[in-house]
């Protein structure tokens, strides 16, 4: 990733993570198009992975919005470690026919359970809402925001009573203290 | 740190927690190399292996390879740690005994070889080398 070092990561996150995420669309499409070995898949899993810690990795700067969207790839990246557990597990009881029939049918299943979630991942307008989140800024807190609000719209109507009310009213003065 | 900070104080700072957070997993699967501890500790060695690539500008090159290099090999062992854990699993899931002696067995040998790999690191301070040569010291 090239990032440049005169600037704040939020400038570098904008401008390198939307590519990341195109990059990211293109390996699960081809790794979701039915032809994959488990080798591939178990390539596009370390993808997942490498994908996932990246944007965690500028999670605190993009705030809780980030943090939302990767709950679907906790979802797949779970689905291709099973996959891929299977896939291990297999070569490890090489040659016990009765167990390879069990990972054979669990596998199926969870093949199949991966391109439902691919295909939900990657529905139509995914990627461009990916790549609008990863190049805006990140939003000012609620707080910070409501105040700006207010000051660009002026004082509202309970404040200009108030401010009415304290100029009318007679000016408090300290109580006098007579010398007794 | 802030999205104002400039890249490298924030990479410097991630890498940073990242590798305190490897070390504290290093010294939790140390004491009981369980399969949940090995899992954790795996996710750790990839998260900072990540950290060190993403922000790898920041960092002197030859002290990225080096770090590289000894998370690998400890990937290595874990790796066939966990290999026999989730076959262990499945097998017990299945309800088949006739192969888990031979996987126990296996892991036990693989769990000996990784304690003295953890042993020698630890023997080495192998964090604060790391710190030192990654820099990291300066946040």
């Amino acid at each position: 990733m090239k990032w440049k070092p005169t600037h704040s990561v939020i400038e570098n996150a904008n401008t390198v993570l939307p590519k990341l995420a195109e990059k990211y669309f293109k390996a699960g499409r081809k790794a979701a198009d039915g032809k994959r070995s488990p080798k591939e898949l178990h390539e596009f899993r370390i993808e997942t992975k490498r994908f996932r810690y990246t944007l965690e990795l500028v999670c605190p700067v993009y705030g809780t919005r980030l943090e939302k969207e990767l709950e679907p790839l906790r979802g797949l990246q779970s689905v291709l470690g099973k996959l891929h557990d299977y896939h291990i597990i297999a070569q490890m009881l090489d040659a016990d026919p009765a167990l390879e029939a069990t990972l054979q049918r669990r596998t199926k299943k969870k093949l199949k359970e991966f391109h439902e979630k691919w295909f939900e991942f990657d529905s139509k307008g995914q990627l461009k809402r990916w790549k609008t989140l990863l190049a805006a800024p990140p939003r000012k807190s609620s707080a910070a925001a409501r105040s700006k609000r207010r000051a660009r719209k002026g004082p509202t109507e309970a404040a200009r009573r108030a401010a009415t009310k304290l100029a009318t009213s007679p000016a408090k003065t300290t109580p006098n203290i007579t010398a007794a | 740190m802030t999205s104002a900070t400039p890249i490298r104080d924030y990479a410097i700072d991630q890498v940073n927690h990242l590798l305190t957070r490897f070390a504290f997993q290093v010294h939790r699967a140390a004491k009981h190399p369980g399969p949940d501890e090995i899992h954790d500790l795996r996710v750790g060695i990839r998260r900072f292996s990540q950290g060190l690539d993403v922000f790898v500008d920041f960092f002197p090159p030859w002290e990225v390879k080096k770090v590289k290099k000894r998370l690998k090999r400890m990937m290595k062992v874990t790796s066939q740690i966990r290999d026999r854990d989730i076959t262990l699993e499945f097998l017990a899931d299945v309800k088949h005994t006739t192969h888990r002696p031979r996987f126990e067995r296996e892991r036990a040998a693989y769990e000996r070889e990784f304690s003295e790999m953890v042993r020698r690191w630890s023997a080495r301070d192998f964090s604060a080398k790391w710190r030192t040569g990654l820099s990291l010291r300066c946040v």
